[in-house]
C-alpha cells in the first residue's frame, strides 16, 4: 500500500515535484560547489606546497628561554657541499611595522646563507642588502621590488632598506615576515636545507645526514621534511575552513524546502488515518516519497556543481569528497524529514475529524 | 452488537451549557437512522459521540467499532483532489486484505452503485460537487465497514443532486452497515429506517424502526404525549 500510494502521491502532483526537485538541486549544488572549491583550494596549495618542499628539510633546536641552539656558521657552511642546493638559517625574528602600511604587523627575521633560494626554488637573488619580502604580501601593501622602505624597529628606531620581492612557496605561509642576511654568528634556532635531487635515497638518509652535519655536541635538533610541516598546517586549514558545516545547512535547507509544503498538507495524513491507515504506514508514505525526492535533487545537485567546479577550475577535481559532502547533506534532510512526518503523521485524527463536522 | 447511549450529557465546559442532556438510543446493526432537528440540537455532538471523537460529560455509550473502522462522510467531500477517482477509493480498501484484481472489481461495483461508471480515471478535481460527494460515499462504503457517520451529506447540494446522493446511499450500503446520518433535511430523513428528533439535548421524538421495540425516548415521547 505504501509504495502505491508513494508513486501516486508523486505523480498526482508532477509540476510541484518537479520544481522541488530543481529547486533542491540548485540549492544543493551550490552548497558542493562552495565546499569542493575551498577544498580544492587547499588540496591544490597542499599539492603545490608538497612537491616545491621536496628535498626540503627544516632541522630546529631551541633552548628553554627560546634562543637558537644551531650554529650559523655551521648551517652556513652547508652551502658549500655538493650534496646541497641550499641552506638558510633564521635567527629569533623581531617585531616591526613599515611606515607606509600603518596597522600591519611584521616579523623582521634576520638569516644567514641562501634563503631566497629556500624560499622558493624559482628564485635566484644575489641581494645581501635590504630585506626580502613575499610577493603578495608587497603587494597589498604596494611595496615593489627595489623600492626604498621605511621599517620601524621594535626599539622604536626607523631604519630605511631596499625591499627585494620575492616568491615564497615553500611552506612559509607567515607572509608577514621580512627576511635579512646578517653576518653567520651566534646560534640559529632554526636551519633550512634544500638537497640535490637524489642526492638523498629517502627521508630517512637525508634527517640522519643534516642532524649529523649540524650537530656541534651541544644540544638535540630535531629535524624533519618540510612536506610534513606544510601538510600539518594544511590539513588544519583544511578541518577548520569555514565551509566544513555546509553540508548541514544544505541538508536543513533541503527538509525545509520539502518539509513546509506537507506542513499545509497535514489534513492529507489525518486523511489517510481516517480511511483506517496506521500512524507508521501514514508517515511512511510521506517519508519515502521525499527521500526519493531528495536523493534526486542532491544526485542533480552534485552532478552540475562537479560540472561546474570542472570547468571553473578546468580540472576534474576528486569526487570523493563531494560525494561523502552530498550523502552526509541527504542523511540530514531525510532524518529530519522523517522526524517531521512521524510528527504529523500522529496528529490527532479526531480534531481533523472535529475540524470537518 | 448495537450501538448503545444511555443517559449520555455533554458539556463542553463544566459550567457551559448542557448540549446533551440525558440521551438514551439504541441503534440496533445494519440500520440506517437519521438524527433531525433545529440547529444547536445537538445532532452534530451526538454524531461525535458515537464516533468516539467527543467523550461524553455523563452516561454510557456502548460501540464495538473501534474510531479507526468507523468510516465518516462529511459535508465537504475530504478527497484527494489531484488524485483519481479510483485512487480515492483505493486507498479506503488498501488495508484490506484483498488482491490487485479484487480491489479493482470492488471499486468498479461501488462506482456502479453511486451512478459514477467510468469515471474510474477522471481527476477528483474534475468533478461536480455531487459527483465528489458520490465518490467520498463510495469510498466510506467500499470496504464494507461497520459503522458509517454521515454528517449533512446533502448539505450543500441541490434536490436532484441530493436524490442522486441519497440513492447511492441506499444502494451501496447493502446489509449490516449501520449507518447514522445527521440532517436537517426531512426528504433526506425519509430514507432511513428510523428518524430520531432532537430538541434542546434531547431526544423529541423516534419515529420508525422495530415496532417490536421501544427506546425509553419512545416511552418519555408518548408519556409527555400523554
Amino acid at each position: 500500500m505504501v509504495l502505491r500510494q508513494v508513486g501516486r502521491t508523486l505523480a498526482a502532483q508532477r509540476l510541484m515535484t518537479l520544481l522541488l526537485v530543481a529547486a533542491m538541486a540548485v540549492l544543493t549544488g551550490a552548497c558542493a560547489f562552495l565546499d569542493a572549491s575551498s577544498r580544492y583550494e587547499i588540496m591544490a596549495e597542499h599539492d603545490q606546497a608538497v612537491s616545491a618542499g621536496l628535498n626540503v628539510y627544516h632541522a630546529h633546536a631551541a633552548g628553554d628561554d627560546g634562543t637558537g641552539r644551531i650554529s650559523a656558521a655551521l648551517c652556513a657552511s652547508l652551502n658549500t657541499n655538493p650534496s646541497v642546493n641550499a641552506a638558510a638559517g633564521v635567527f629569533g625574528s623581531r617585531a616591526v611595522t613599515i611606515v607606509k602600511a600603518p596597522g600591519r604587523h611584521f616579523s623582521y627575521v634576520p638569516v644567514v646563507g641562501d634563503i631566497t633560494r629556500i624560499l622558493s626554488a624559482e628564485n635566484a637573488s644575489d641581494y645581501d642588502d635590504g630585506f626580502f619580502i613575499e610577493r603578495r604580501t608587497a603587494a597589498e601593501i604596494g611595496v615593489s621590488d627595489g623600492d626604498n622602505v621605511r621599517i620601524r624597529m621594535d626599539d622604536g628606531s626607523v631604519e630605511t632598506a631596499t625591499a627585494h620581492v620575492v616568491e615564497a612557496e615553500r611552506g612559509f605561509a607567515d607572509t608577514t615576515q621580512l627576511w635579512s642576511y646578517t653576518a653567520p654568528q651566534g646560534s640559529l634556532t632554526d636551519c633550512y636545507v634544500e638537497f640535490v635531487p637524489g642526492a638523498m635515497t629517502d627521508d630517512e638518509q637525508a634527517v640522519g645526514w643534516l642532524s649529523a652535519a649540524l650537530d656541534d655536541g651541544r644540544s638535540t635538533i630535531s629535524v624533519t621534511p618540510m612536506t610534513q610541516s606544510d601538510a600539518g598546517k594544511l590539513l588544519d586549514r583544511y578541518m577548520s575552513r569555514p565551509t566544513r558545516f555546509l553540508w548541514a545547512a544544505g541538508g536543513a535547507l533541503a527538509f525545509l524546502l520539502l518539509f513546509l509544503p506537507l506542513v499545509f498538507r497535514r489534513h492529507e495524513f489525518a486523511l489517510y488515518r481516517s480511511l483506517g491507515a496506521g500512524k507508521n504506514p501514514t508517515a511512511l508514505i510521506y517519508i519515502v516519497a521525499n527521500t526519493l525526492l531528495t536523493v534526486l535533487g542532491h544526485g542533480i545537485g552534485l552532478a552540475w556543481a562537479m560540472l561546474i567546479l570542472a570547468w571553473v577550475q578546468r580540472t576534474i577535481f576528486e569526487p570523493t569528497g563531494s560525494a561523502m559532502f552530498a550523502m552526509a547533506s541527504m542523511l540530514t534532510c531525510v532524518t529530519l524529514l522523517t522526524l517531521g512526518c512521524v510528527v504529523l503523521s500522529r496528529g490527532s485524527m479526531a480534531a481533523y475529524i472535529h475540524r470537518q463536522l | 452488537m448495537p450501538i448503545e447511549m444511555i443517559d449520555v450529557r455533554f458539556r463542553y465546559s463544566p459550567l457551559g451549557p448542557a448540549v446533551l442532556d440525558g440521551v438514551t438510543l439504541t441503534i440496533p446493526d445494519g440500520q440506517m437512522i437519521a438524527l433531525v432537528g433545529p440547529s444547536g440540537s445537538g445532532k452534530t455532538t451526538l454524531l461525535q459521540i458515537i464516533g468516539g471523537i467527543l467523550k461524553p460529560s455523563e452516561g454510557v455509550v456502548r460501540c464495538d467499532t473501534s474510531i479507526g473502522r468507523m468510516r465518516w462522510i462529511f459535508q465537504t467531500p475530504m478527497l484527494l483532489a489531484r488524485q483519481t477517482v479510483r485512487q480515492n477509493i483505493d486507498i479506503a480498501i488498501s488495508t484490506a486484505p484483498w488482491n490487485a484484481r479484487t480491489r479493482e472489481a470492488r471499486v468498479q461495483e461501488m462506482l456502479a452503485d453511486v451512478g459514477l461508471d467510468g469515471y474510474a480515471d477522471h481527476r477528483v478535481n474534475t468533478l461536480s460537487g455531487g459527483q465528489q460527494q458520490r465518490v467520498q460515499i463510495a469510498r466510506a462504503l467500499a470496504c464494507r465497514p461497520p459503522v458509517v457517520l454521515a454528517d449533512e451529506p446533502t448539505g450543500q447540494l441541490d434536490h436532484a443532486t441530493t436524490t442522486l446522493v441519497m440513492n447511492a446511499i441506499a444502494k451501496a450500503r447493502g446489509h449490516g452497515t449501520t449507518m447514522v446520518i445527521v440532517t436537517h433535511d426531512e426528504y433526506v430523513a425519509s430514507y432511513c429506517e428510523r428518524v430520531v428528533r432532537l430538541e434542546d439535548g434531547r431526544i423529541h421524538s423516534v419515529k420508525g424502526g422495530d415496532a417490536h421495540r421501544m427506546d425509553d425516548c419512545d416511552m418519555v415521547a408518548e408519556a409527555s404525549d400523554e
